[in-house]
């Protein structure tokens, strides 16, 4: 068994009378310790898919397994839990804390899980040993998503969510961005599942699942993928 | 066209309709606390006035020392700017109604005007034709007096009982000779009203009487009081002043210019020449009223001489007709005793024969043994046993023939039975010879050998024998027929054998004969022996049956012989017993034939001796008269004589005091001339409304009022221009792009600016309109409803809306939001539009002084950390919530610690275990009571009431000043010469510290309320003054040197020792008063006031229940301040805290949602966020509650009623309360926003910021 499975999973959304199908029937699957790229252009329900995923939304029907667990039907209170023990999320726009430094973000999703890493050390490994009691207006752009990869890392989740992760940053930095996620999935170990509407990253990946109208379009295995260095776009 | 401007305006507003609602709110709050505590106090000022003006009030009052009269109120009437003029009397006396003494104003009014006058307005007009009916009443219920001893009685005031219509008010006495003021002294309360010349119900105002305070008005007829009683008072109302509002300053100069002139037009002058002129009128009156006296006097004597010498000559006359009477009753008295000799002894006479009838008839009696009772009994007995005998007979049921005839029945049966006994004999015997024959015939059977012929025929002959025998025997019939079965088996036996006897046959050969016989024979003779054994059994049965039944018949008939021979001598016994009866019977109705003719004797005996004593007795009663006559005279001529002599010791005496009176009177004449001649000029004071007690308490209550909203409101504004700031900002912030995509587009910053200026301008105005327009009536109705308590003054609704304080009231609260827009918008407006397009950069995060202090930086949690940090970090929001957190603690406080503050003048005046006052009744004692007379009334006390303290000592109301106060000001002094036991009911102490102060002979010791008001202290003057009846100080005054300063609560005191006394006034004090402690109880006071009612000694009874309750009504009305307060509490701290999370929240979105995609739970989230909120809630309440008591005490100090100090204390509950009332409401706010809290969505956090 594979250790992210979507079976047949379908998201919809009622807008007024019309019935959005945001998932239509969904089908993918990841293996442990991948560096997966799910790609499709706006709209196709890669986002939808991500929330899912993060526990942040709930199915309207088909199954969603991570490491042989059901998520598809928890309920609120154990979808908290998911969240908070079996994910790391990265945001596009970091969301850090702004009246905390550096550490004390890392450390404040940290002190809320059963089996955290050291705070400080996760920083060292993300490259910022130096600037860890900085207030996150102190650092740029590149910096704040590493505190926010370091601050999901800290939960030592089963599986690291990033939303667009480079999104927000200039091209040198996305770039190292995604080496240090490649590299934590590389090095570490870690499952993780990146959210792109840019397909440049595919090159990168293990698997590239591609999305298009509610579907998986393709599932690709990248025999050998390229490292994040050498991807250009 | 719509204006695209307008459009956006309201599409901002309606987006925003909480935001703008918020402001609304705190605007209109601020805006209408000021301005409805700012109208209060004005609109109590124009409530009263309309009172005041509907009842035509008067606005000034002369009153002179020596009254006024018709002459001066016509030429007060012809004063430049007077309108009216009414002359009016009143007096101060002390009544008794429904058992309870009352100090009482008893005063005129003009009934036939108040029957004809309508009032309308719940009281607040009275019309009447009549324009000179002043201070007009208006009548709550019962109906207007019609005649002179009808009274109406205060329907504000309340009394211990409550007054009921047809009550009487008996008046008791007064300050002066009540003959020369009233014409009656008990009144019927015909009706209950109210009166705008006495607006307070609990300050009436103050007298000389009982103690000290005016308890109830009255107002009567002026012809209640007497014919010679000048007006006491003239009333005035002034042209043009009731255009204005009573008590404001226009009015008063207007009102004082009219009172100069009158004061101007020289009133004691024309007063005094009034009065003297009256005066030689009388004098000359008196005068000749002596010269004819005298005159009248000297007839009168001579007249009396004359009379005397008569008398004398009378009592000569009686003397000798006395001894001639004498005389005659001696004769009398003797012929009178012979005559009762002679009937005596013919009385005796008689009696000794009637005694002897009497002893014989007693020997007669004795000798009978019986009495007619003995006699009936005894033939009772006779009947009785009569009866028993009867009763004998026919239970024997046999006369004598009848057993006679049984007897020879008897011998008959007899006889015929030793027949039949023979019979039976004789067959016994036949049965015997069958025997034999059968024994024959078995003996045959016994022959060995061939019987012979003789044999056989022998054995033949017996056969047969034996056969007819027992043929006979059956036939004989004397065998019990009735054993039918006995005899059929003796037949059949019988048969049997002689049957088979018979078939022998005799002929045959002897052998076979012998063979037959022998085989029969044994069965035979068996058969044959049974059958004879069985008849003689019967035989011999029927033989004993026979006997014993004749036997029997005989025994019973001896007995029944018997039984008729005892009926027989029984009856011939009672036959005898009766004759002897009648026998007795005969002596005794001769005896009582003997007794009867005795008794007659006797009643002759005892008529003839009545007879004879009653004409003795009557003999007797005319000479006992003729002597009591005698005697009668004898006592009139000893009564005559002494007379005679009184009559001229009268006469002398007469003769003396004529003389004496006579230069009595000359000299009182002389006198009269005197002072006539030293007549002064009379005191005339013209009194405005402000010396009215009631009016000027009520315009003084007004005033604080104006006190406290200067303060109040500036809490609300503050608050206001804190939230609108930080709602504006806000806004501003949120609409930055929008503000850039403007600017780029070419507008410019006025234009833009327009927009938030509009916006805050409208909120501004329908936050003042609507906050006006609500609480400019509430509040000030809640003000005025509560002191209506208090005053009888109504409420006219609406309330007026003062456009001044109205305006500046929405100008400011305009401002407020105007200067929030401004602050909030400057700094937007500034920036370029590139800048404005790109989101604002986060507010970084700064290190906040705390982080130095390592210790504790380290152990807080991240969550305490970001709170720490964002406490700091929105300094404005920081302010807005500390502020009004801290003013909704701080009203709270005030609003319980005012309600601790008033409760406790009570508790620690009266009711604490360590209260001041340790006495619950004043006595006071009548003017004439001496020291007997209080020790009497101590001992009804201490038996009563149980009065465990007693304290003598001279109450006196008097005026203060001190050196630097202008006036006078109004308390009680009480002057002690027993200092121990006065300190024993008293309890004098320093308030800070209570430490104990000791009283002693030259002690001065000053309550502090007072103390504070005139501005002295220990070691400084305090001057006392007496006071007239009007409460003015009136001669030079006493100056005493303050030794202590104690604290009290109700009223003011000063304690003056005796010697302190003595020395300043120059003579001692006169105890006139008792302090008494009484067991508690309402029955204790009832019959303690029962115990003293009648008492002429006690003048008042006044007991500190009904000070106490009186107090506690007053009081009451603070409680609806309290809760107007605290409702202004809960609005402050409900939308500022409203307003902050809100804000926060909105603010915060992002943060919240990436918290919950982190896998915060929901009360991780809530904690997160609230923990700012609730330590802000803390701080703000802790420093709400310092605030509290600043805001508190001024109020207090300001509030505070003249007649009291108020407690200076808050209760440790009052601030834990007000503390926890503001935790409840953030909690309550908390929780309104938890479901928005919850419905932020995750994929907030995915968003751009934008």
């Amino acid at each position: 068994m594979a250790f992210v499975e979507f079976r047949d999973v379908r998201k919809t959304y009622r807008m007024g009378d019309v019935e959005v199908h945001a998932v239509d029937g969904m089908d993918f699957e990841i293996e442990r310790g991948e560096f997966c790229v799910i790609v499709g252009p706006s709209g196709a329900g890669k986002t939808t898919v991500l929330n899912m995923l993060g526990g942040m939304d709930s199915v309207t029907s088909g199954t969603i397994m991570l490491d042989g667990r059901e998520i598809s039907g928890l309920s609120e209170h154990e979808l908290t839990l998911y969240r908070r023990h079996e994910i790391g999320f990265v945001f596009q726009f970091y969301n850090l804390v702004q009246n905390l430094t550096a550490l004390e973000n890392v450390e404040l999703a940290s002190q809320i899980c059963k089996d955290p890493l050291p705070a400080e050390e996760v920083l060292r490994q993300v490259g910022l040993g130096e600037r860890m009691d900085n207030f996150p207006a102190q650092l740029s752009g590149g910096e704040q998503q590493r505190v926010s990869i370091a601050r999901a890392l800290a939960k030592n989740p089963k599986l690291l969510l990033c939303d667009e992760p480079t999104g927000a940053l200039d091209y040198n930095t996305g770039k190292q961005i995604l080496k240090l996620l490649q590299d934590t999935c590389r090095e570490m170990g870690r499952t993780v599942a990146v959210v792109t509407h840019n397909s440049a990253f595919c090159e990168i990946a293990d698997r590239v699942i591609r999305v298009r109208s509610g579907k998986a379009e393709s599932v690709e295995i990248n025999e050998h993928p390229a490292s994040a260095e050498t991807l250009e776009w | 066209m719509r204006h695209p401007f307008l459009t956006e305006l309201f599409r901002c507003i309606r987006a925003s309709l909480t935001r703008f609602l918020a402001i609304v709110a705190i605007v209109g709050l601020g805006v209408g606390f000021y301005a409805g505590l700012r109208m209060a106090g004005r609109d109590m000022r124009t409530s009263s006035d309309a009172f005041y003006d509907g009842t035509h009030l008067y606005d000034l009052r002369v009153v002179s020392t020596l009254g006024l009269t018709d002459e001066q109120v016509e030429s007060i009437s012809r004063i430049e700017g007077v309108d009216q003029v009414v002359g009016g009397y009143a007096a101060d006396i002390m009544t008794m109604l429904n058992g309870e003494r009352y100090a009482m104003r008893i005063m005129s009014c003009d009934m036939d005007a108040a029957r004809a006058s309508v009032s309308d307005g719940g009281g607040v007009n009275v019309e009447s034709a009549d324009e000179r009916y002043l201070n007009r009443l208006s009548l709550e219920s019962g109906s207007w007096p019609t005649e002179p001893d009808e009274c109406v009685l205060s329907a504000d005031r309340v009394m211990g009982e409550p007054i009921e219509i047809g009550d009487t008010v008996e008046v008791l006495y007064g300050t002066a000779d009540l003959d020369d003021v009233l014409v009656y002294r008990t009144f019927r309360v015909s009706g209950l009203i109210h009166s705008s010349f006495y607006p307070s119900s609990v300050t009436l105002g103050y007298t000389n009487l009982g103690s000290g305070q005016i308890q109830q008005y009255m107002f009567v007829s002026p012809e209640a009081f007497s014919d010679e009683l000048p007006f006491t008072e003239v009333f005035v109302t002034v042209e043009g002043a009731d255009a204005l509002i009573s008590g404001d300053e226009d009015y008063l100069a207007c009102v004082d210019e009219v009172a100069d002139r009158i004061e101007g037009m020289g009133l004691p002058a024309q007063r005094l020449a009034q009065i003297k002129e009256e005066a030689e009128a009388e004098l000359a009156d008196a005068q000749k009223e002596y010269d004819e006296g005298k005159a009248e006097a000297d007839e009168e004597l001579a007249d009396a001489a004359e009379k005397l010498a008569a008398a004398l000559d009378e009592l000569e006359d009686a003397e000798r007709a006395i001894a001639s009477g004498q005389r005659d009753l001696e004769d009398g008295i003797a012929q009178l005793a012979a005559a009762r000799a002679e009937a005596e002894r013919q009385l005796a006479d008689a009696r000794a024969a009637l005694e002897a009838n009497g002893r014989r008839l007693d020997d007669a009696e004795k000798q009978l043994g019986m009495t007619q009772a003995d006699i009936d009994a005894a033939r009772k007995e006779v009947a009785e046993n009569r009866e028993k005998l009867d009763e004998a007979e026919k239970q024997l049921g046999m006369t004598q023939a009848d057993i006679d005839a049984a007897h020879a029945e008897l011998d008959k049966a007899a006889a015929e039975w030793q027949e039949t006994r023979g019979q039976l004999v004789r067959v016994r015997g036949d049965l015997d010879s069958v025997e034999g024959a059968v024994d024959a015939l078995a003996s045959l059977a016994l022959i060995d050998g061939e019987p012979t012929e003789e044999q056989l025929e022998d054995a033949r002959a017996k056969v047969e024998a034996a056969v007819q025998a027992a043929r006979d025997l059956f036939d004989s019939g004397l065998i019990d027929p009735e054993s039918e079965e006995v005899r059929a088996r003796i037949e059949e036996l019988a048969g049997d054998v002689i049957a088979e006897l018979e078939q022998i046959d005799f002929d045959a050969d002897p052998e076979a004969v012998l063979e037959q016989l022998r085989a029969i024979a044994p069965s035979v003779a068996g058969r044959i022996d049974a059958a004879i054994d069985e008849a003689a059994v019967q035989i011999d049965d029927g033989i004993a049956q026979g006997d014993t039944a004749i036997a029997e018949a005989s025994a019973q008939l001896d007995q029944a012989q018997d039984a008729r021979n005892q009926i027989d001598e029984g009856r011939r016994q009672l036959d005898e017993a009766s004759a002897q009866l009648d026998q007795a019977q005969d002596a005794r109705n001769q005896i009582d034939e003997g007794r009867r003719q005795l008794a007659d004797g006797w009643q002759t005996y005892y008529d003839q001796a009545a007879r004879a004593e009653q004409s003795l007795a009557s003999a007797q009663r005319t000479l006992d008269d003729a002597a009591a006559q005698l005697a009668d005279a004898r006592r009139q001529l000893e009564e005559g004589r002494e007379e005679y002599e009184r009559g001229l010791a009268t006469y002398n005496d007469s003769l003396a005091e004529v003389n004496s009176r006579l230069a009595d009177a000359a000299s009182q004449l002389a006198a009269a001339r005197a002072d006539i001649d030293a007549l002064e000029e009379p005191s005339v004071y013209v009194l405005d409304r402000t010396m009215n007690v009631g009016i000027a308490c009520y315009h003084d209550e007004s005033e604080r009022i104006d006190a406290i909203a200067a303060v109040f409101p500036f809490i609300f504004f503050l608050v206001a221009a804190l939230v609108s700031l930080t709602t504006m900002t806000r806004m501003v912030e949120d609409e930055r792009i929008d503000i850039g995509t403007h600017k780029a587009l070419g507008f410019s910053t006025a234009r833009i600016t327009a927009k938030y200026v509009a916006y805050a301008a409208l909120a501004g105005i329908v936050g003042s309109i609507l906050g006006i327009a609500i609480l400019s009536q509430v509040l000030p109705w809640v003000v005025e409803f509560a002191y209506a308590i208090i005053y009888n003054i109504p409420i006219v609704m609406p309330l007026p809306i003062d456009a001044g304080i109205s305006l500046v009231a929405s100008c400011v609260g305009l401002g407020v939001t105007f200067l929030a827009i401004f602050g909030a918008a400057a700094a937007t407006l500034r920036e370029v539009p590139a800048t404005l397009m790109l989101p604002r950069a986060p507010k970084a995060g700064k290190r906040i002084l705390l982080e130095h202090v390592g210790i504790i930086w380290r152990n807080l949690s991240f969550s305490w950390k970001v709170t720490c940090r964002n406490l700091f970090r929105y300094k404005r929001r920081l302010a807005m919530t500390l502020i009004g957190i801290a003013g909704c603690t701080g009203l709270l406080l005030t609003g319980l610690g005012l309600h601790d503050s008033i409760w406790d003048i009570i508790a620690y005046q009266y009711e604490n275990a360590d209260a001041i006052t340790r006495y619950n009744v004043i006595i006071g004692m009548s003017s004439d009571a001496d020291d007997t007379d209080m020790d009497r009334v101590e001992d009804v006390l201490a038996d009563v009431g149980a009065a465990d303290g007693f304290a003598r000592f001279d109450l006196e109301n008097m005026q203060a000043s001190a050196e630097g106060y202008s006036g006078t000001t109004a308390l009680q002094v009480n002057v002690a010469d027993d200092c121990a036991a006065f300190e024993e009911l008293v309890d004098m102490r320093t308030r800070s510290g209570k430490e104990h102060i000791a009283f002693g002979p030259r002690s001065v010791v000053i309550t502090e309320k007072v103390a504070k008001h005139l501005g002295v202290g220990v070691g400084d003057e305090v001057i006392l003054y007496d006071q007239d009846e009007i409460g003015n100080a009136t001669g030079a005054g006493h100056a005493f040197t303050i030794t202590d300063v104690c604290e009290n609560y109700v009223y003011h005191y000063v304690f003056i020792g005796a010697d302190a006394w003595e020395e300043a006034v120059g003579k001692p004090c006169s105890i006139d008063s008792i302090l008494v402690r009484i067991k508690e109880g309402d029955e204790v006071r009832l019959a303690v006031s029962d115990a003293l009612a009648d008492d002429d000694a006690v003048a008042t009874i006044v007991f500190n229940t009904e000070t106490i309750d009186a107090y506690r009504k007053s009081l009451r009305s603070v409680n609806l301040v309290v809760v107007v307060l605290v409702a202004a509490a809960a609005a402050l701290a409900f939308i500022v805290l409203y307003n902050l999370i809100n804000i926060q929240l909105i603010e915060r979105t992002r943060e919240i949602a990436s918290l919950k995609v982190l896998g915060f739970d929901r009360h991780e989230v809530a904690a997160y966020l609230f923990r700012e909120t609730f330590l802000l809630v803390i701080a703000g309440a802790l420093i709400g509650l310092a605030l509290g008591v600043v805001m508190e005490g001024f109020v207090v100090t300001t509030a505070e009623v003249d007649a009291v100090m108020f407690g200076r204390d808050i209760h440790l509950p009052s601030f834990l309360i007000s503390f926890g009332m503001t935790l409840v409401f953030s909690f309550i706010v908390m929780a309104a926003i938890m479901p928005k809290l919850r419905k932020i969505d995750m994929v907030e956090s995915l968003k751009s910021v934008d």
